[in-house]
């Protein structure tokens, strides 16, 4: 099997083979990354498309790391969204429609899935990131480091921080249920 | 299993985190469509075989010419407070070469040069270039050309202001031997401008400063002492402190090897930025 180094290569020359098999390996999890880390699954389906149409049309050296590299590239689509007017102007009228939506009364399993997205969402980007690519993602605190472009030490802080906030938030959503 | 990345403090400040992992599992995300993508970004592959040229090459073949062109597009980079510091730092130098004696200046110069190196080394790789960087990455020069560049421009600043201070020294007709004073001031500034480009690219600008400042700091406080306690006075002049550095068989040895350990901190800088890109 080739690596994902080599793929890639074949990718910029235009093999469509290697193409399919990049995006059999990639486009799940860079769109379940987008999709936890946006918390909007439509939006995670444009920006996973703007992800691999970026790395498609990319006329630079070939990563040297790819993994760590397409995820940058996802996180970076994702975190320029959150800064644009677009993303501002929805979200105003996303709160209205996300308290209809949790109030449903869908069952203990969707309840708690529900309750998870609201505390991840009120998680800061940075803490959110390293929480979902470490623990659903599985990727090494190192790797984590060359997505953020932060130092191993600050990823291992943030994700210990991060815990401790979803925590604390996971135990008030119970005080308040029960 | 994520326990494992944190400290037992940290492990002991959250107690028992698998109820917290049991709840984070539950936010399970359907499969997305592989073949919409597929449908949607294949006709891109058939663009970029026919219109878009492949990925150039890490260092492509240019000419002097085409060099200088790139040198000078990078000059804008440095604004006018560098250009101020830089000509302050020589004023300061000349006026000591021909006020008080040619000593003071060649001591001037092997002292401050390196810090000049590493303030220029931070200038050219402060966050406002590192944005423009991202803009340069869409042009057909490679990141490894712009960081040497940039290094070569500033080099070739210091080098200028240092050869100028040195040949003020020359006029002056103070007995040195030159090329051991050469090698002992290239040496160092090489070894700190290493470490600055490296702290910079890996890490940040402030490491990319304080980091080669301390080192040194350490390595002038280090010469000074060495010089007391070889001349026994307690506070040698500058001439002393010039015939001891010019004559030392140990001095220009160690800057062979700072200088060599210099050159491979920016090979190092070169590789983690082509990594990192």
């Amino acid at each position: 099997m080739l690596d994902d180094e080599t793929l890639y290569r074949q990718v910029l020359h235009g093999n469509e083979a290697a193409l399919i098999e990049l995006v059999q390996r990639y486009h799940v999890p860079l769109y379940k990354f987008l999709c936890r880390f946006t918390g909007d699954v439509a939006l995670a389906d444009d920006l996973t498309q703007e992800t691999f149409t970026r790395l498609l049309t990319y006329q630079g050296v070939p990563p040297t790391h790819f993994k760590s590299w397409a995820y940058t590239v996802a996180r970076n689509l994702a975190r320029d969204y959150f800064k644009s007017a677009r993303y501002r102007y929805e979200r105003a009228a996303d709160f209205e429609e996300q308290a209809e939506v949790f109030s449903d009364d869908t069952g203990f399993a969707a309840h708690d899935r529900e309750t998870v997205i609201q505390a991840l969402a009120k998680l800061s980007p940075d803490h959110r990131e390293v929480l979902i690519l470490r623990f659903y993602h599985d990727l090494k605190l190192d790797e984590i480091a060359d997505v953020t472009h932060t130092p191993v030490g600050t990823v291992k802080s943030r994700l210990f921080h991060a815990l401790k906030q979803m925590k604390g938030f996971l135990a008030l959503t119970e005080v308040i249920h029960d | 299993m994520i326990e494992h990345d944190l400290s037992p403090e940290e492990r002991a400040e959250l107690g028992d985190v698998q109820p917290l992992i049991a709840r984070l599992e539950q936010y399970a995300v359907a499969e997305p469509d592989t073949g919409r993508l597929l449908a949607a970004i294949t006709p891109l592959l058939e663009k970029q075989r026919t219109e878009l040229p492949l990925p150039v090459p890490m260092f492509p073949r240019r000419g002097v010419r085409d060099w200088l062109r790139l040198a000078w597009a990078q000059m804008s980079l440095l604004e006018a407070p560098f250009w101020w510091s830089s000509g302050l730092v020589m004023l300061i130098g000349v006026l000591l070469s021909i006020g008080v004696g040619g000593a003071e200046a060649t001591l001037c110069l092997v002292v401050l040069s390196p810090l000049i190196a590493v303030i220029g080394v931070a200038y050219l790789f402060r966050p406002a270039t590192r944005t423009l960087w991202e803009f340069e990455q869409l042009s057909q020069i490679q990141p490894l050309e712009f960081l040497y560049i940039r290094l070569a421009l500033i080099l070739a600043l210091t080098g200028t202001v240092a050869l100028l201070l040195l040949l003020v020294v020359w006029t002056q007709g103070l007995q040195i031997v030159l090329w051991r004073l050469l090698l002992i001031w290239f040496g160092p500034m090489l070894g700190v401008v290493g470490i600055a480009l490296f702290c910079s690219v890996r890490w940040n600008n402030f490491a990319g400063v304080i980091a080669p400042m301390l080192v040194w700091g350490l390595l002038v406080f280090g010469g000074w002492r060495e010089i007391v306690l070889a001349t026994s006075i307690d506070i040698p002049n500058a001439s002393t402190i010039i015939a001891h550095l010019s004559l030392s068989s140990t001095l220009p040895l160690l800057a062979a090897i700072v200088l060599i350990a210099g050159l491979f901190l920016i090979y190092e800088s070169g590789r983690s930025l082509t990594q990192w890109h």
